[in-house]
């Protein structure tokens, strides 16, 4: 791993020039999150990968540096801004209404997803699960991970909780009205739909697949698309629990 | 003493080829241009209507063959289907055509966010350390019959 380049602005300098986070609307926070997905997804796939690898070393001189090792570049999508993560009420597995800043001083990762989805949601979730065994038990234990389901049709508290049963207490199954899903879809810049299934009540829903990673300070700090492995989550998890 | 019958020796060393490497299991007289190989699934919480089954296909002919249905006890229907992403990081899949998957010489490997099989309307839970059998029917190299590896997540 190479050092920052020498002199490069440290991590806070160069987010107090960006906008207050919290000041910012939630269409503002929306559209940076998208920006920063759009850049991995949108490219070819070669070019996405390049650019892919190329990610943490531009962005090393200018943020997501963590102050005890000031060369470590985030695996992860950085978030330039750091805007404070949105708030929001949903019931949880456990059939309790449930906020976000309920978990203030954790780090939270959140995933939006439905049980009724066979590959990409398991082996995001499978991953993530990983991610946290592979922490060590002090840093796993000041994590929470939220499963936000996109299909409230079907995800009540009950299968949400069955479904999330296998992955252990750091895990909370969201669920809600439909409206109440699509404000906080749209908060985090998340979009789904849904679509032809293998039969009308197998429906499946396309949805953007990334973990959003929020810090201890409920700052907005990462995002992991699709396809980042468990190793290169703990180790980013691992820099933000220091 | 009596000697084993053949038969009965030749299925039991290949079964126990089959519990020891995770191999294709293949009947006698088989088509060997096509090898199918580390075949598994994610053990999925028992309300998961569908899970998706992972393996790689080894085409060691020289010509281009055709998967062209798949078939397992544990699942009512078994289809293939690919993973898309569109804007945003959305990500959705769809199925393919039956017969449409094309196996060129090489390696294919069916993964999670690529090209799977989807075992729909799942007759069983499949549960961590399970072997589940799965037949490939091949448009030139006929049938060929593997174990579904269901790995814990």
């Amino acid at each position: 791993m190479r050092a920052a380049p020498v002199g490069s602005r440290s991590a806070d300098r160069g987010a107090s020039h960006a906008p207050r986070p919290d000041k910012a609307p939630a269409g503002e926070r929306a559209r940076w999150l998208l920006a920063d997905v759009d850049r991995r997804f949108r490219a070819p796939k070669w070019l996405a990968n390049v650019l892919l690898a190329a990610v943490p070393w531009l962005l090393a001189g200018m943020v997501g540096t963590a102050a005890a090792d000031p060369g470590y570049a985030f695996r992860g999508i950085v978030s330039e801004t750091r805007p404070r993560a949105t708030d929001f009420t949903l019931t949880a597995h456990t059939g309790k209404r449930v906020r976000l800043s309920d978990f203030d001083g954790r780090l939270r990762l959140l995933y939006f997803g439905y049980t009724n989805c066979p590959g990409i949601c398991p082996t995001t979730l499978a991953e993530v699960h990983q991610a946290l065994r592979a922490l060590e038990p002090r840093r796993a234990a000041r994590v929470r991970v939220f499963l936000i389901s996109v299909d409230p049709k079907r995800d009540t508290p009950e299968r949400l909780g069955a479904h999330l049963s296998h992955f252990g207490p750091a895990f909370t199954g969201l669920t809600g009205k439909p409206a109440e899903i699509a404000a906080v879809a749209a908060a985090y810049g998340v979009y789904y739909r849904v679509t032809e299934g293998p039969t009308p009540a197998d429906y499946l829903v396309d949805h953007t697949s990334m973990v959003v990673v929020i810090d201890e300070a409920s700052a907005v700090r990462l995002l992991f698309p699709f396809g980042t492995s468990s190793g290169d989550m703990a180790a980013d998890l691992r820099h933000l629990l220091p | 003493v009596t000697p084993p019958r053949p038969l009965a020796a030749v299925a039991s060393i290949l079964a126990a080829c089959a519990l020891v490497v995770n191999g294709p299991v293949r009947a006698a007289g088989q088509d060997t241009r096509i090898i199918v190989q580390d075949a598994w699934a994610r053990a999925m919480p028992p309300v998961a209507t569908s899970s998706e089954l992972y393996l790689v296909i080894l085409n060691q002919g020289a010509a281009a063959d055709r998967l062209v249905a798949a078939q397992s006890e544990a699942c009512a229907r078994l289809e293939p289907y690919e993973t898309y992403t569109l804007g945003q990081g959305m990500m959705g899949m769809r199925p393919i055509p039956a017969g449409a998957v094309e196996v060129p010489p090489g390696r294919l490997e069916l993964k999670p966010g690529g090209l799977h099989l989807m075992c729909m309307e799942k007759r069983q839970d499949l549960r961590a350390g399970m072997r589940v059998p799965l037949r490939l029917r091949f448009r030139d190299a006929g049938d060929v019959l593997v174990e579904v590896d269901i790995r814990a997540r």
